[in-house]
This record gives C-alpha cells, structure tokens and sequence, in this order.
C-alpha cells in the first residue's frame, strides 16, 4: 500500500505534466513522436505544477493532505479527459527533426557513461541518504517542518531559525512533503527518488531537444557529455537544489530554442519556456537572474530580426507562462516578511566599498577561471578537449543566433554571478569556495544545449579549420 | 519567420567518418569516471547508514519521543558549533535556541562526565538521561527576575500531555503570573526524576 501510495505520488505529477506539455505544444510535436521530450518536460513541468498548488493550498486553506491530494488528481484527470478528447494528437505543422543517425561506438559509450553515472548516484545516495549539508539543513528540514508540523508548518519562519536561509523558495521542500504526505509516513527513500528523477530526466530534456534541433548524432554526444560529468551525479545524490534549478534552466532554454525553430506564431514554446524560468524562482534565488538572462538573451537575437512588436509579444508569453512560479516567491516573501539576506545585509556605502575594491576582482576572476577548468569533479579535465572539439566542428552558419543566444546568456549568468560575489557580506573566499562548483552546475546542461546545438555537423579538416579564423562567425 | 528546417546531410556526412576528437574526448570522460570510482572505492567508501544524520537520528529517538510535538528549546553541546543544525533537522518542528535561556535544554555531549560540571556551573540538572550523551537539562535555579516570562518562551507546549515528565506538578510554574521567582530550585517540587537531579549536583 505504501509503495502504492509512493508511485502515485510520483505518477501524478508526471501525469500532470506530460499532459500539460501536450497540451500547450501539441502542434509542435510529431504525431506519436517525441515522446523522450514530452515525458521529461513533463516531469518538471509536473512537479513545479503541483508544488505551487501545494504551496497555495498551505497558505489560503492550510495542510489539508486530502484536499491536496484530491485536487492534483482531479486536475489531472480534467486534463487526462481534455487530452482524450482531442484525440491525444497534434494538428500540425510540425516541426521536421532533424535527420542524422547515431554511429553505433557512440551510443554503446553513451549508456556506457550512463550506467557508470546513474550506479554512482546511487552509491552516493546510499551513504548520504539525508542529503548533503545543504540538502537536510535546508531542504528536507523545511520538508519535516511542513509534513511533521501540519497546520504549524509555518513555525520553520520562527525568528529562531533565521540561520536556515528562510528566503530560499520551497519547490524542493513541498516536492519532498507531497510525497512523505502521499506515502503517510517519513521516508529517505522520497527525497532519493526525487532527487533522481530531477537529475536523470535532465537527459531526457537536454537529448529529446537536441534530437529535434541538431540530429540523434549530437544529441548522444550531449548526453555523453553530461553523462561524464561525475560532480552532476555527486550533486544529485546529495540532493542539490542546483540541480534542479540547472534542469528547470535547461528547459527554458529548450522552449526559446524550440520557439525560434519551429517558427511557431501564438508563443506556445514560450509560454512552456516561461514556465519554467518561473519555476526555476520557485527552486532557488538564483532563478530570478535566470529569468532575467534568458529575457536578455532573447531581447538581443529577436529584437533586430522580427522587430519590436513581436519580441513584445514573445516577452508577453514568456511573462505570462513565469507567472506561477514568481507568484508563489512573491507570497511566500509578502506573507512571511521575508528579504535576501544578501540584498538586506548591504547598505549602498558597503556596496560601493566593495565595489572598488580591486583585489575582490582580482580574487574573483581567478576562482572563476580556475573554477571553469575544473568544474565538473573530472580526474581528467576534458576542457583542453572540448576546446579542441570546437575547433573541429565548428559554428553552424544557420544556428550563428542560436550561438550568440547562448553566449549572451551563459556569460550574463557567468557575470551576475560574479556581481553576486562582488558585493556579498560573507567573507568571499568562503563564499566562493563553498559555492561555485555549485553555480557552475547550473551553466553546464545549458552551456552543453548551446554548444552542441550551434557546432558545425562534422569533423573539419585542419586546412579548413585554419581557414576559418580568417573568415566572420559562422561563415562556412 | 518561416521555420528553420535542418538541412539534410550529405551523402558523405552519413557514412560518418570516425572523429578523432569526439573520440578523445569521449575516452576522457570513460577514463576520468573510472578514476573517479577508483577513487570511491579506495579512499571514500564509508558504510551505508553510518552518516551523521543517520546516527544523530537513532541517538535521538527516545529523547525526541519524549518531548512535546511542537515548542521552542535550549540547546547546548561541547561538539562543533553546527551541530545544533543538525540536531534542529533530527528534532523538527521543535525549534532549538543556542544557550540556556530556557526552561527546558536539550544537550548534547561527547562525554557523560562533562555534564556535571556543565550543570554545576550553569545551574541546571538533569532532567532525564537519554545515554550516550544525549540529555534533557533543567534549571535548578530560575532566570533572574529581569527575564520576562518572552526569556523563558517555551512555545506552544502547554497542551501536551504525552510522555514528557515535568519536574513540577504545573507544567510552567515559573510562567503562572504572580509566582514568576517563586520556584528557587527544584527541591521545591515533586519530581520523579528529582533523584536523577540530585545525582547530577552530586
């Protein structure tokens, strides 16, 4: 009965989200197909879905487990029957994916890397079955708070516990709460599965998109790439909130890049891509910069291309899809008196101060470069390689926007960091040794997305390599 | 915009030529990983269950049983200064406050026999001995009279009826207006862990 209850716990967010994603893009999908994509959308579209109704529920009629649970699964249903009833397909046109089929060596590498990832997340798992420090000081604590407290669930923004950063958002905490109040009893099992499913379905996302954008070869050269990286697994076992937030990142980025291909006019992609930079808010502070980037980034490639009104409405879209998320951010910050710390410690002198001062910049810049290179818990950094890899394939000439997009965004991201660390009050080595390895983990499934997607189709000679640097980005 | 529709591979993009970087970086990262898990398996293994917050779980067990669902407490302990984090996330959602200022203090010590100097110079007793270092203090001798009854805030444990032995016949005797500075020590009242207290001063 419980494992009962904990599948269903799972399921109807899955549900929920796989449905909601046919829904609002189901012109974009090939009939039958993309169904990697759908699905793993699906599930952070779910779980971001029912965390914020999870959170209104607390805040308007308090910890009602059947009021809940009885509102996800009539939401689902309601959705499950509009899907039946349009006959669970698309109406077109839709968008060609691209055609280039998978060498066998790299597929067999790709479940290679795969499993060695996946059984290192649950050797991980095992030993630290309450999380990392971040994960049971923050997370799951706040998860106890609202599962053992019930209608006290607020007690956990008791002044005497200002030290658990209380403005942090809560879509971890109630995603791990729904499942312990689904099963009815307190499991490390529920934060583990979480944990796993945000981590791994981040394949899914970052592999289903890049099969409809750039081609099966480069989407498993993605997912190898992502697979190889043992700190994405280190991070997910201890059940980072970076990790999610870096997924949450990943599929907003898939919607813009969804949205400027498949060309299609009603927003439907950005509605999808808004949505999840507003649940990225909903998981992490940091999100809010996000939003801010990817708003940037789209401004700087569409603006001069299809002109100021429909960039306005394309902004509109996104706005309107990041509505649920920062919604919730702004009562959680609004009922419980909240502030940043990092904004509510500063005063403008200390900012300017710290702003001037030289040896911040100097110190900052070596720990990002030195951060880059060897990001990732590799005990061989592949960076040199990847450079080289570059070099080889190139920039696309059709996907130069596609590129620029991604630096924009990326080196926004790398620079509101850096702010960040500029004017924090804690002491900035500290700051920065306890957290960049973490921020970077929000860049890399993205910064993968970007750069696989805009690289050239095939290995280039070395003459034409050469060749290159002479001419402008990405002519062939 | 219309669509941008990729274009379709040539006819010798398909045979795939073996890419000699793709291929060096793919043997990085199977090399890097396995190196990884040598380093896991050599250096880093541990035991599954034997993490602190599991062990801080079991040792907590019965001293969280025997305490009210909901209330606000003292902690202190002789071990780092985070652990009373990680004894906030065993004991939730009872908040845990830093020090003494309360009537009632969870403790949490690496050796039994630092605790009777603890009480001794703090005022306290013991409440209720959980071992292994775990313990319930309370105070032998109240807060000055300066403290208002918000210094001795004990939450919302009025109700609780459960387990938890009080060391007066009133739960809060210090907190029922007119008396606060009455209750000298804990002689005054009927206790059954009073034998226990007496130990502790012995």
């Amino acid at each position: 009965m419980m494992m009962f209850a904990g599948c269903l716990s799972l399921l109807i967010p899955c549900s929920i989200g796989y449905l909601a994603v046919c829904r609002l893009c189901e012109r974009q999908f090939v009939p039958g197909g993309d169904f990697l994509l759908k699905i793993s959308l699906g599930v952070f579209v779910g779980f971001g879905i029912c965390s914020c109704l999870f959170f209104l529920w607390l805040v308007t009629v308090g910890y009602r487990p059947p009021v809940i649970i009885g509102a996800e699964a009539g939401l689902c249903i309601a959705l499950g029957v509009s899907h039946w009833r349009r006959g669970g397909r698309g109406r077109g046109p839709y968008a060609s994916p691209a055609s280039s089929a998978a060498p066998g060596y790299l597929r067999f590498v790709f479940w290679v890397l795969f499993g060695m990832s996946l059984a290192y997340f649950l050797l991980k798992a095992l030993r630290h079955p309450h999380g990392g420090w971040d994960a049971w000081m923050m997370w799951n604590m706040k998860a106890r708070f609202i599962f053992r407290g019930g209608k006290e669930w607020a007690q956990m923004f008791s002044s005497q516990l200002d030290w658990s950063h209380q403005d942090y958002p809560l879509f971890l905490p109630i995603s791990v709460a729904r499942v312990w109040m689904y099963v009815g009893r307190e499991t490390v099992v529920g934060p583990i599965l979480l944990s796993l499913l945000f981590t791994y379905c981040g394949f899914g996302v970052l592999m289903g998109a890049l099969v409809k954008l750039a081609g099966e070869e480069r989407a498993l050269l993605a997912g190898c790439l992502l697979a190889g990286t043992p700190f994405l697994a280190v991070a997910g076992a201890i059940q980072n909130a970076d990790v999610p937030l870096g997924m949450f990142f990943l599929c907003a980025a898939v919607g813009l890049l969804l949205h400027e291909r498949t060309g299609n006019p009603d927003g439907r992609w950005m509605v999808l891509s808004g949505l999840c930079a507003g649940l990225t808010c909903w998981t992490k502070n940091e999100g809010l910069l996000v939003i801010c980037v990817l708003l940037l980034g789209q401004c700087a490639i569409r603006l001069p291309r299809v002109g100021a009104k429909r960039t306005w409405r394309e902004i509109v879209s996104f706005g309107f899809g990041a509505l649920p998320g920062i919604v919730c951010l702004i009562i959680l910050r609004a009922r419980f008196s909240l502030s940043n710390e990092i904004v509510s410690m500063a005063e403008l002198g200390e900012w300017m101060r710290r702003l001037l001062s030289p040896h911040r910049y100097v110190l900052i810049g070596d720990r990002f470069l030195a951060g880059l290179v060897n990001f990732g818990a590799w005990r061989v950094s592949p960076v040199a390689a990847l450079t080289l890899f570059g070099l080889t394939r190139g920039i696309d000439a059709r996907r130069t926007g596609d590129a620029l997009k991604g630096l924009i965004v990326v080196g926004a991201m790398i620079f509101g960091y850096a702010f960040i660390f500029l004017i924090t009050p804690y002491e900035l080595v500290w700051h920065l040794s306890t957290s960049l390895d973490r921020l970077f983990m929000h860049l890399w499934p993205v910064s993968i997305l970007f750069w696989i997607n805009a690289m050239g189709p095939r290995c280039r000679s070395p003459k034409t390599i050469v060749a290159s640097f002479s001419t402008p980005l990405g002519e062939p | 915009m219309p669509p941008e529709v990729p274009s379709k591979m040539s006819a010798g993009d398909s045979a795939h030529p073996f890419d000699a970087a793709m291929s060096f970086i793919l043997g990085l990262l199977i090399l890097s990983f396995l190196l990884t898990y040598k380093d896991y398996f050599w250096h880093d293994q541990g035991t599954i269950g034997q993490d602190k917050s599991s062990l801080l779980e079991v040792r907590f067990r019965d001293l969280k049983a025997s305490l009210p669902p909901e209330g606000i407490f003292g902690f202190v302990t002789d071990k780092d200064d985070n652990q009373i984090y990680r004894v906030q996330y065993v004991l939730c959602p009872l908040v845990l406050v830093r020090g003494v200022a309360s009537d009632v203090i969870v403790a949490d010590f690496s050796a039994g026999e630092r605790v009777s100097a603890f009480c001794e110079s703090n005022g306290l007793s013991v409440l209720r001995d959980f071992g292994d270092g775990t313990m319930l203090l309370t105070r032998s001798l109240p807060l000055s009279n300066a403290y208002g009854p918000e210094a001795w805030n004990l939450g919302r444990g009025d109700e609780f009826q459960g387990q938890f032995a009080w060391p007066s016949p009133s739960p809060r005797p210090w907190l029922d207006g007119p008396c606060l500075g009455r209750f000298t020590s804990l002689e005054d009242a009927e206790s059954p862990d009073r034998e226990r207290s007496r130990r502790c001063e012995a």
